[in-house]
């Protein structure tokens, strides 16, 4: 492709400089404390295939994006310098061009034979030296290289993960063993209160009570009552240790991944300590997006700086989300700063997820982002805590 | 966008330009076998770079476009020309690599070098002839003015490579 089109490659070098340029750029508009390494990574991942992740198992982990990003960048950030072997080479190749143009020059008196071919020849194929130099100043990887870094930083990412996740599980144990005490103290009070009630209303009137809905149940009305007490009691005493885990960071978004997993299951399951550890890494699903390419798009899975050019729009439109977000975290509740920072996916290395196409739209991701805090504001402790008896 | 396709055709015009004008000027003048193969070269090479431009646009174009049903046929139309364009563009880069690895290898070995090809007959006709004898002096100009541009051009674009790439200093420094 590069021989066929010296003007593609040329072309996909500069854009590939320009967008280094426009990254840095943009990150200057920004004053978060990590811009410079969204945008080293960003820089130095052009060559692959960058989409922003909407994942919610992802998005549980934010830090764990941090991590990864950090891997990256120290693995990919270098630029090639010119060594004595690329110099010499390219200093040979020069030399060579001027000897054919001297011997071009010296035959172009005496002889009539032939065209010299050397010089046309050469000229045309004269691009190579140019693109060479381009390799060397623009950051370029080979895709070995690139697969190799990612495969990398998946392993730290999911390492630390792991380490993260085991003490949120601790302490969602401990939350859970607290709350339990507090439970059984409810679960006598109210069962006492039901009994009164009960005979409350037996003894005195038939007639439904006034304020409150519950008591219009007749028959079975202890059980009834009793578990929506017991509800709105845990949803009150378990503000503190909620709001306790929020000020750690990733509590509650582990929660509700949590609930995520286990939303449709916990109705009937019982046992909450199963609900606690079911708040797994699953590793295959961590760094995979949606299966956008298709034919259409099949070039920006290429992994060289030729294709570079096909990769533009997405990336630019990535890179203004990705800065975006940065500049204006969602406020919603018990989310940290560092939100939705950039998930790059090396599609080639895992591409087992196939699911429809979400197109990159900031306020899509925006509105998503702020529905799923609402839910983790809200049903914080449903899962464990909704068929407590 | 405008900015790199600017700079990349200044640099593919300009080396095959220069490659044209000296076989071109070469006696006898006129259009031959070798200056037809640069032409056709370069231009193929300017038709890809065109096309997969376009061919990344839309490509955009059909992926973004969201809407009702009565779009969903120019999104396809879309989708079928940009998919249309990218095989065409990676056929032409086969063949047009071919045909340059070709022509360099014929000219060095002199199979160019045939009546027809010297009489450069293709742009000539039936006027073209061989030369026997002939004085070089005058063709010195054409290949000095064909080579300064081709290091101008190479000059201009590995410039402006550097100009881009130099800015951001901190950004390498881990």
């Amino acid at each position: 492709m590069s021989v066929g089109s010296p003007a593609l490659v040329a072309y996909s070098l500069v854009l590939t400089a320009l967008n280094a340029r426009s990254v840095y750029r943009r990150a200057q508009q920004t004053d978060h404390e990590s811009k410079n390494d969204v945008t080293r990574a960003l820089i130095s991942l052009q060559q692959t295939p960058l989409e922003l992740t909407k994942n919610d198992r992802l998005l549980a982990f934010i830090p764990i994006n941090d991590q990864w990003r950090r891997e990256i960048v120290e693995r990919l950030n270098r630029r090639y310098s010119w060594t004595v072997a690329t110099g010499t080479a390219i200093a040979w190749v020069i030399v060579a061009f001027v000897f054919t143009l001297i011997d071009s020059f010296i035959s172009l008196g005496n002889s009539a034979e032939d065209i010299p071919a050397g010089h046309a020849v050469g000229t045309v194929w004269m691009w190579s030296l140019c693109v060479v130099i381009g390799w060397l100043w623009v950051p370029t990887f080979t895709s070995g290289e690139l697969k190799s870094a990612i495969r990398h930083a998946n392993r730290k990412a999911v390492k630390k993960a792991t380490k993260k996740i085991g003490q949120i599980k601790q302490k969602a144990n401990k939350a859970y063993s607290a709350a339990m005490t507090k439970i059984t103290v409810v679960n006598r009070f109210s069962r006492r209160l039901a009994v009164l009630r009960r005979s409350k209303k037996n003894a005195v009137d038939p007639i439904p009570g006034t304020g409150d809905g519950n008591e219009e149940v007749e028959t079975g009305s202890t059980q009834v009552v009793e578990q929506t007490e017991l509800k709105t009691y845990t949803n009150a005493s378990l503000q503190e240790p909620a709001e306790s885990q929020r000020g750690h960071g990733r509590g509650v978004r582990a929660n509700q991944n949590a609930t995520n997993s286990t939303a449709g299951s916990s109705r009937s399951t019982a046992i909450p300590s199963t609900t606690v550890q079911s708040i797994h890494l699953d590793m295959d699903r961590l760094f995979i997006t949606k299966d956008t390419y298709s034919s259409l798009n099949r070039d920006e899975l290429r992994l060289s700086v030729t294709f570079n050019y096909s990769r533009i729009m997405r990336y630019l439109v990535l890179v203004d989300d990705v800065f975006r977000a940065l500049d204006r975290p969602v406020s919603g509740v018990g989310l940290p700063r560092t939100l939705l920072i950039l998930e790059v996916v090396l599609l080639i290395l895992n591409r087992r997820d196939p699911s429809p196409r979400l197109l990159l739209n900031p306020q899509r991701a925006l509105f998503f982002l702020r529905e799923r805090s609402d839910r983790c504001s809200t049903r914080q402790f449903s899962p464990l805590f909704s068929n407590v008896d | 966008m405008l900015n790199a396709a600017i700079f990349a055709l200044v640099l593919q015009c300009g080396l095959t330009a220069a490659a044209t004008v000296i076989v071109i000027f070469t006696p006898t003048i006129g259009v031959g076998c070798r200056s037809l193969g640069y032409i056709i070269y370069g231009g193929i090479a300017i038709l890809i770079l065109f096309l997969t431009i376009i061919s990344t646009i839309l490509v955009r174009i059909s992926e973004t476009r969201v809407g009702p049903s009565t779009t969903s046929s120019i999104k396809g139309f879309t989708a079928l020309i940009a998919i249309t364009f990218r095989r065409l563009c990676l056929f032409l880069a086969f063949a047009n690599a071919m045909g340059m690895i070709v022509l360099s290898c014929l000219q060095f070995s002199r199979t160019l070098d045939t009546c027809y090809c010297n009489s450069s007959a293709i742009g000539n006709g039936i006027n073209s002839y061989v030369i026997i004898v002939f004085n070089g002096r005058a063709l010195r100009t054409y290949r000095i003015w064909a080579t300064v541009l081709a290091v101008a051009c190479i000059g201009i674009y590995v410039a402006f490579l550097w100009l881009i790439t130099a800015l951001p200093s901190e950004i390498y420094n881990l």
